[in-house]
C-alpha cells in the first residue's frame, strides 16, 4: 500500500517537474515576449525608414525630344537611322517600329549609310565616324582625318564593293574603300561646307556646298572644280536619276536642275515652285515620276523631270515640324527629322510613326 | 492618489465648478476669436532640402501658388478672331487680381512668349499678339504658324490639336489672400465664359479657396452632427443631464483647446475639422460612462430608500478616474508622436491636439460627476420609451454569452483571420495622393472637372523645378570680380538637355523646359535656319554668344523665367500631368538616379531638388513616408509603456496593443481599397486613432478587474462590466458612428472620407471591446485583470476543501 503510494506520488512528481519545467518554459516566454514586443517597437520607431516603391518607366526608343537627321535604306523593309546624342536605331517593318542599337559615342550623328545588310557607317558632329559588319549588333568608332578647325560630317553615301564618301564642315571630303574601315581626305581643307555627296557615274562625283556652289569631279575624286549657280542660298542636298539629268536643293527652297551632266544649271526661282522653306533631301520617286524634297516647318514638294510643274505641300495640318532625310519607298517615302513618317505622294497622306 | 483627488474634488465641488465656468468664460472670449484659415507654407516641412531650394528659387522659377486658365474654343481651333479676343480680355483681366506677380504672366496675348526670328541684323523677337490684335486672317494664319514652329508654345501653351490655350500667372505669396484671389478668378471667368470658349480654372490659390467656400457647409455639418447627437442621446439616456452634460463636456473642452490655440496663436485650419471632431467625441465618451456609471450606482440604492446624489457621483469618479486618465494620456501621448515631423501644420495641430485631449480630464472626468453630484431626482425619466430594456440590454447579454460559450473562441478565430486580411491588404497603403486631381474634393467637383480637361490637353498644369548650377559665395573670377554665367558651360547645358530628355520618358512628366532648350534653335536661327544645327554650341564662349544673342532679342527679364540674373543657376521646369504619390516619387527617383549616373556632371553643374508644387508635396510625401512606420511604432510604444506602467504587468502592455493594432490594420486596408492615400490630412487622424482605439477596452477591463478584486467570479466581473462599462461603450459608438456619417454627405471629398474612416475606427475598436477583448480575458485569464493573490486564496480554500473532504 505506501509503496505504491510512493509510487504513485513518484509519479506525479515526476509529471509535476516536466510540468513545472514546461510552465517555467512558458513563464519564461510569457515574460520575455512584451519586452521583446517593446524593444521591436522602439527599434522600429527609431530606425526603419521605408522607402518609395518606384514604378519602373520604360523609354520610347524615339523620343519626342529626339531629332532622327540621317536615315539608310537597307532593303525594302529594314532602315536604319540616326540622331543626336549618339542615336542609331533599326526598323525592320519600314519604319513602323525602331529598336535601339548601342553607339560609342554621344556626339549627335547626321547620317548613315548601308551597304548591305551587315556593314553600314555613320557619321556625324567632331567628325565622328563609326563602322558596323554585323548589322549593328557592335559599332566601333574608326579613324578619319580631321581639321583643326570645324569637324562635323554631314552626309555619308555608299556605293558597290566598299567605297562609301563622307561630306562635312570645312571642305572636307572622305572616300574608303573598304566598308568604312579607313578614310581618306580628298582635297583641301576650305571654309566651305560640303553639304551633300552623290556618285553618278564611274568616274563622276557631285557635291552639293555653301553660297549656291556645286562641286564636280570627273576623276574620281582627285580634282573637284566648282561652279557657281545662281542659287543665292546654300545647298543641302544632291540627286541624279540618270548620268545626265540630276537636281540639287538647297535652303529658301532653292532648286537648280541639270541635264546635261552637270555642264549647265538651272535655278527654279522660289516664286515659280512656291517652295520659300528650306528643303533639306531630295530623291526620285520611279514609281511617280517625279522629284521629291521635305525640309524645314513641316514642307515637302514634288515636282516633274522637266522643271514645268511644281505641287508645294504641307506634311500635315499640324505636324510643321522639320525634317532632314528621306527614303523613296515605291509610291510613298519614310522622312525622318523632329519625327518620324511616311508620306503617300499621291495622296498626300502622312503617317506618324514617332514623335 | 486618485481616490484622494476624486474626493477632494466632490469636497471642494463649488470651487472646482466655479473655477471652470471662470476659466470657460475667459477662453470663451479668445476661442471666438481664433483664425479660421489655411497657410499653405504650413504644409511646408521646412527643414527639407527640397523646401530650401524652393524657397531660395520660388521668386524667381516659380511658386507653388500658380493659377492657370485654360481657354478651350467650344467649335475648331483658337484662332479665330472672337476666341482670340477672349484670350486677350481674360489676359488683360489678370491685373484686376490683387496680388498677382505681374512679370510672371504666360499667355500668348502677353508679352512674354515670343516668336524669335534671324533678320538681318541678327535675331529678333516679337510677342504673338501684344499688344494688339491680330487684324487679317494673313495675320492670324501668320500667327499660327509661327506658334507652330514653337515648340516652347505649342504643346505647353497651346494645345497639340490648337482648341485650346494656357494662361498662368503667379502670385506674390506674401500677399495672396486665397479667398479673394478664388473670388476674383471665378469672377472673370464668369465674365468671359460664353457660347465661344470655356474656361477652366485650376491653382492651389482656387483649391484652398475652394476648401474656403465650403466653410459655411462645414459649419451646417457640424451642427447637423451635434443636432444628431443630442436627440440620440436624449432618446437613448432618458434624461435632460444625460443630453446637455456629454454635450458640455465637449463643448468645454473646445472652448478650452481653441482658446489655449489662439493664445498660442494657432490658427484652425478647416482641414483638420475631423481631428476636432474625434476629440470632441472622445470628450462625450468619457462623460457618457461617467453618466452611465452613475446611474448603475443610483439603481442599487432600493427604491424605498433616499438617493444619494453626491456618494453615487463620488463613487463614479473615484472608480473611473483611472481608467479614464490612462486614457486621456495615451491619447495625448500617441499625439504627441505626430510632432516628430517637420511639418509645422502638424506641429502645430500637436499641440492643439494635446492641449485639447488634456482638458478633457477636466470636462468629463471632473465637471460631469460634479454636476451629476446636485442630481435632485435622479431617478425620473424624461420619455417613457427604454431603449435599455429593448435593444441595449438584449444585445449586452449576447456579449456576455459569446464569452460564457465557446463562441470566444469563434470571436478570437475571427479577428485573427481580420487581422491578417487586412493586414496583407494593408500593405498596398499608398503614401501621397492615390488619385489624380485634388484628393480634397470630389471628383466631379468643378475643380476636378477643370483639372482633368487641362490635363487631357496638356502636359499638365503642376509644375516642379529643379535647380542647375551655382557658385560659391563670395567665389572670384580670374580678374577678382563676381562670377557670372556658370550656366553657359557647354556641358552644364548638354546635360541639362539628356536631363530632360531623361526625365521625359516618364509618360506622366509632359514636358520639360529650361534656358537649354532656348539655345539650339538661336544656333539653328544663325546657321541659316539648318535643321540639322539645331544644337548647343560647341563652345562654352560660343553658348555664352547664342545666349546673348537670345537675351538681345528679349525683353530684359525675360530668360528670367529660365535663370538667375548672374545667370549662375537654372532651372529645369517639369509639368505633371497628376500628382499622384507614385508618379512624384518615381520622378524624383529618376531625377536622383541620373545624378548618380552622371557624377562628373553633377560635380560641375550640381543638380538640385526640387521647386514648385510638386517639389513641395514630394518633400512632404518623403516625410510622411518616413514617419510612416516611426510614429505608428513610437505610438504603440508609448501606449504599452503607459499599460505597463499603470497596472504593473508587461502583459498589459501587449492586452491593449490588440483592439488598437487591430483597427489600424482594418482602417488602413480599408484605405487602400478605397484609394485613399495616407498624406498630410490623414496622418493625425492615424496617431489619434492609435490613442483612441484603446479607450473603451480600458474602461471595460478596468471594471472587469474591479468587480473580480472585490471577489466576484470570472464570468459575473465579465458580466458586470459589459452590462455597465459595455453599455456606455455601445452607446457613444452607436451615437457618435451616426453623427459621423453625417460628413459622408460633405461637398469636401477629405472630410467625407475621414468620416468614413473615423466611423470605421469607432466600430471596429467597439465591436474589440465589447465582444475581442473580454473573450481574451477570459481565455487567457492575464494576472493583470484577475488578481493572482486573490487566486491563490480562493485556490487554497478550494484545495483545502477537497482535502479534508475524504478524510
Amino acid at each position: 500500500m505506501s509503496e505504491n503510494n510512493t509510487a504513485v506520488e513518484k509519479t506525479s512528481e515526476i509529471s509535476n517537474t516536466a510540468e513545472s519545467i514546461v510552465q517555467k518554459i512558458a513563464k519564461l516566454i510569457v515574460s520575455i515576449m512584451p519586452w521583446a514586443i517593446v524593444g521591436t517597437l522602439l527599434w522600429a520607431g527609431i530606425f526603419i525608414k521605408p522607402t518609395a516603391v518606384i514604378e519602373e518607366v520604360i523609354p520610347p526608343v524615339i523620343n519626342v525630344r529626339d531629332n532622327i537627321f540621317g536615315l539608310s535604306k537597307v532593303n525594302s523593309d529594314v532602315y536604319m537611322a540616326v540622331g543626336n546624342y549618339g542615336k542609331i536605331i533599326i526598323s525592320t517593318d519600314k519604319g513602323k517600329s525602331w529598336e535601339s542599337q548601342t553607339a560609342p559615342t554621344v556626339s549627335h550623328l547626321q547620317d548613315i549609310t548601308s551597304w548591305d545588310e551587315n556593314n553600314s557607317v555613320a557619321v556625324g558632329n567632331n567628325g565622328v565616324t563609326l563602322r558596323t559588319s554585323d548589322g549593328g549588333k557592335n559599332w566601333i568608332e574608326v579613324e578619319s582625318p580631321k581639321s583643326e578647325t570645324a569637324n562635323k560630317l554631314l552626309r555619308v553615301h555608299s556605293y558597290p564593293d566598299g567605297e562609301g564618301w563622307a561630306v562635312g564642315e570645312m571642305g572636307m571630303i572622305l572616300q574608303s574603300l573598304d566598308y568604312g574601315e579607313t578614310w581618306k581626305q580628298m582635297r583641301e581643307e576650305e571654309d566651305v561646307f560640303m553639304n551633300d555627296i552623290v556618285r553618278v557615274n564611274d568616274t563622276t562625283l557631285f557635291i552639293a556646298g555653301e553660297f549656291g556652289l556645286i562641286f564636280k569631279s570627273a576623276d574620281n575624286g582627285q580634282t573637284w572644280k566648282d561652279t557657281q549657280t545662281n542659287s543665292p542660298n546654300s545647298f543641302t542636298a544632291v540627286a541624279f536619276r540618270s548620268p545626265q539629268e540630276g537636281v540639287v536643293v538647297g535652303l529658301g527652297g532653292s532648286i537648280v536642275a541639270t541635264s546635261d551632266g552637270g555642264e549647265t544649271w538651272t535655278y527654279i526661282d522660289p516664286k515659280v515652285s512656291g517652295m520659300t522653306e528650306h528643303l533639306m533631301d531630295v530623291d526620285w520617286s520611279d514609281e511617280t515620276n517625279e522629284w521629291v524634297a521635305v525640309g524645314n516647318k513641316g514642307k515637302w514638294i514634288k515636282f516633274s523631270a522637266d522643271m514645268t510643274q511644281f505641287d508645294s505641300r504641307n506634311l500635315s495640318d499640324t505636324d510643321l515640324t522639320s525634317h532632314t532625310e528621306l527614303a523613296i519607298d515605291g509610291g510613298s517615302f519614310l522622312s525622318v527629322g523632329q519625327t518620324v513618317g511616311a508620306m503617300e505622294i499621291k495622296s498626300n497622306a502622312w503617317t506618324l510613326f514617332a514623335d | 492618489m486618485l481616490e484622494n483627488l476624486a474626493l477632494f474634488c466632490m469636497r471642494h465641488r463649488k470651487v472646482v465648478l466655479g473655477l471652470v465656468v471662470f476659466l470657460t468664460a475667459i477662453l470663451a472670449n479668445f476661442a471666438y476669436k481664433i483664425d479660421v484659415k489655411t497657410v499653405f507654407e504650413d504644409l511646408q516641412p521646412g527643414s527639407h532640402e527640397y523646401i530650401k531650394v524652393h524657397e531660395q528659387f520660388k521668386d524667381t522659377f516659380g511658386g507653388t501658388n500658380i493659377m492657370t486658365f485654360m481657354v478651350q474654343s467650344t467649335e475648331g481651333d483658337i484662332f479665330q478672331m472672337p476666341v482670340l479676343k477672349k484670350i486677350r480680355d481674360l489676359t488683360k483681366g489678370l491685373y484686376s487680381i490683387d496680388a498677382i506677380n505681374e512679370f510672371q504672366i504666360f499667355s500668348i496675348a502677353g508679352k512674354k512668349l515670343k516668336e524669335t526670328r534671324a533678320s538681318t541684323v541678327g535675331i529678333e523677337s516679337f510677342p504673338y499678339m501684344w499688344p494688339e490684335l491680330p487684324e487679317t486672317q494673313a495675320d492670324i494664319d501668320y500667327m499660327k504658324e509661327a506658334i507652330l514652329r514653337s515648340p516652347l508654345v505649342y504643346g505647353p501653351f497651346v494645345s497639340k490639336d490648337l482648341t485650346a490655350t494656357l494662361i498662368t500667372v503667379d502670385f506674390f505669396d506674401n500677399l495672396l489672400d486665397f479667398n479673394l484671389a478664388y473670388e476674383q478668378a471665378y469672377d472673370l471667368v464668369k465674365q468671359l465664359d460664353d457660347e465661344t470658349v470655356d474656361i477652366s480654372l485650376v491653382g492651389n490659390p482656387i483649391l484652398y479657396g475652394w476648401v474656403d467656400h465650403y466653410l459655411p457647409e462645414t459649419m451646417k455639418l457640424i451642427s447637423i452632427a451635434a443636432s444628431i447627437f443630442l436627440v440620440l442621446l436624449f432618446v437613448i439616456n432618458r434624461t435632460w443631464r444625460g443630453t446637455i452634460l456629454p454635450l458640455l463636456s465637449g463643448a468645454i473642452s473646445a472652448i478650452w483647446a481653441l482658446g489655449v490655440a489662439q493664445l498660442c496663436g494657432i490658427h484652425f485650419d478647416p482641414l483638420v475639422v475631423v481631428v476636432a471632431m474625434l476629440i470632441t467625441a472622445r470628450a462625450v465618451s468619457h462623460s457618457v460612462q461617467m453618466m452611465t456609471r452613475y446611474h448603475e450606482e443610483i439603481d442599487k440604492v432600493d427604491d424605498n430608500k433616499d438617493v444619494n446624489s453626491l456618494s453615487a457621483a463620488t463613487t463614479t469618479m473615484k472608480d473611473l478616474l483611472r481608467p479614464g486618465l490612462l486614457g486621456i494620456a495615451t491619447d495625448a501621448g500617441c499625439v504627441t508622436v505626430v510632432a516628430i515631423s517637420p511639418i509645422p501644420l502638424l506641429q502645430k495641430l500637436v499641440v492643439l491636439a494635446v492641449v485639447w485631449v488634456g482638458t478633457v480630464a477636466i470636462s468629463s472626468l471632473v465637471v460631469t460627476p460634479v454636476l451629476l453630484s446636485w442630481v435632485k431626482n435622479p431617478k425620473s425619466y424624461a420619455h417613457p420609451l427604454n431603449l435599455d430594456l429593448l435593444v441595449i440590454r438584449p444585445f449586452l447579454d449576447i456579449c456576455v454569452r459569446v464569452v460564457a460559450t465557446k463562441a470566444r473562441y469563434v470571436v478570437v478565430f475571427l479577428a485573427t483571420i481580420v487581422f491578417i486580411g487586412s493586414g496583407y491588404l494593408a500593405q498596398d497603403l499608398d503614401v501621397g495622393d492615390s488619385n489624380p486631381g485634388s484628393p480634397i474634393l470630389w471628383p466631379d467637383g468643378r475643380y476636378n472637372v477643370d483639372s482633368a480637361s487641362i490635363n487631357k490637353q496638356f502636359p499638365g498644369a503642376d509644375r516642379m523645378f529643379v535647380v542647375v548650377g551655382g557658385v560659391e559665395e563670395g567665389a572670384k573670377n580670374e580678374f577678382g570680380g563676381k562670377v557670372v554665367g556658370k550656366i553657359k558651360n557647354v556641358e552644364i547645358l548638354d546635360g541639362m538637355l539628356r536631363f530632360q530628355q531623361y526625365m521625359e520618358q516618364q509618360k506622366e512628366i509632359g514636358a520639360t523646359i529650361s534656358v537649354a532648350d532656348v539655345l539650339p534653335s538661336v544656333n539653328q536661327t544663325l546657321r541659316e535656319g539648318n535643321f540639322r544645327y539645331s544644337e548647343l554650341g560647341t563652345t562654352t564662349d560660343q553658348n555664352g554668344e547664342l545666349l546673348f544673342m537670345f537675351e538681345r532679342a528679349a525683353e530684359p527679364g525675360d530668360l528670367l523665367r529660365f535663370t538667375d540674373v548672374d545667370i549662375n543657376y537654372a532651372s529645369v521646369l517639369m509639368y505633371f500631368s497628376d500628382r499622384k504619390g507614385d508618379t512624384i516619387a518615381t520622378a524624383i527617383a529618376r531625377v536622383k538616379q541620373f545624378i548618380k549616373d552622371n557624377p562628373e556632371l553633377q560635380e560641375l553643374a550640381n543638380f538640385r531638388l526640387a521647386g514648385g508644387i510638386i517639389g513641395v508635396i514630394a518633400s512632404v510625401n518623403e516625410v510622411i513616408l518616413s514617419g510612416q512606420i516611426q510614429s505608428i511604432a513610437l505610438a504603440l510604444f508609448i501606449l504599452v509603456m503607459m499599460c505597463m506602467f499603470v497596472y504593473r504587468s508587461s502583459i498589459a502592455g501587449l492586452f491593449f496593443m490588440v483592439p488598437v493594432v487591430l483597427a489600424n490594420l482594418v482602417t488602413f486596408a480599408f484605405m487602400s481599397w478605397q484609394n485613399i492615400g495616407m498624406n498630410i490630412n490623414t496622418v493625425p487622424v492615424a496617431a489619434l486613432g492609435i490613442g483612441l482605439g484603446v479607450d473603451y477596452t480600458l474602461y471595460i477591463c478596468d471594471r472587469i478587474k474591479g468587480e473580480y478584486d472585490s471577489g466576484k467570479t470570472h464570468l459575473e466581473a465579465i458580466g458586470i462590466s459589459l452590462h455597465c462599462a459595455g453599455r456606455g461603450v455601445l452607446v457613444t459608438a452607436l451615437v457618435l458612428i451616426v453623427s459621423v456619417g453625417v460628413w459622408l454627405f460633405s461637398s469636401l471629398r477629405f472630410q467625407a472620407e475621414m468620416g468614413m474612416l473615423i466611423g470605421m475606427w469607432l466600430t471596429v475598436s467597439a465591436l474589440s471591446a465589447l465582444f475581442l477583448m473580454p473573450a481574451m480575458a477570459y481565455i487567457f485569464k492575464p494576472k493583470f485583470i484577475f488578481n493572482e493573490e486573490r487566486d491563490q486564496t480562493t485556490d487554497a480554500a478550494d484545495s483545502a476543501l477537497t482535502d479534508s473532504t475524504p478524510a
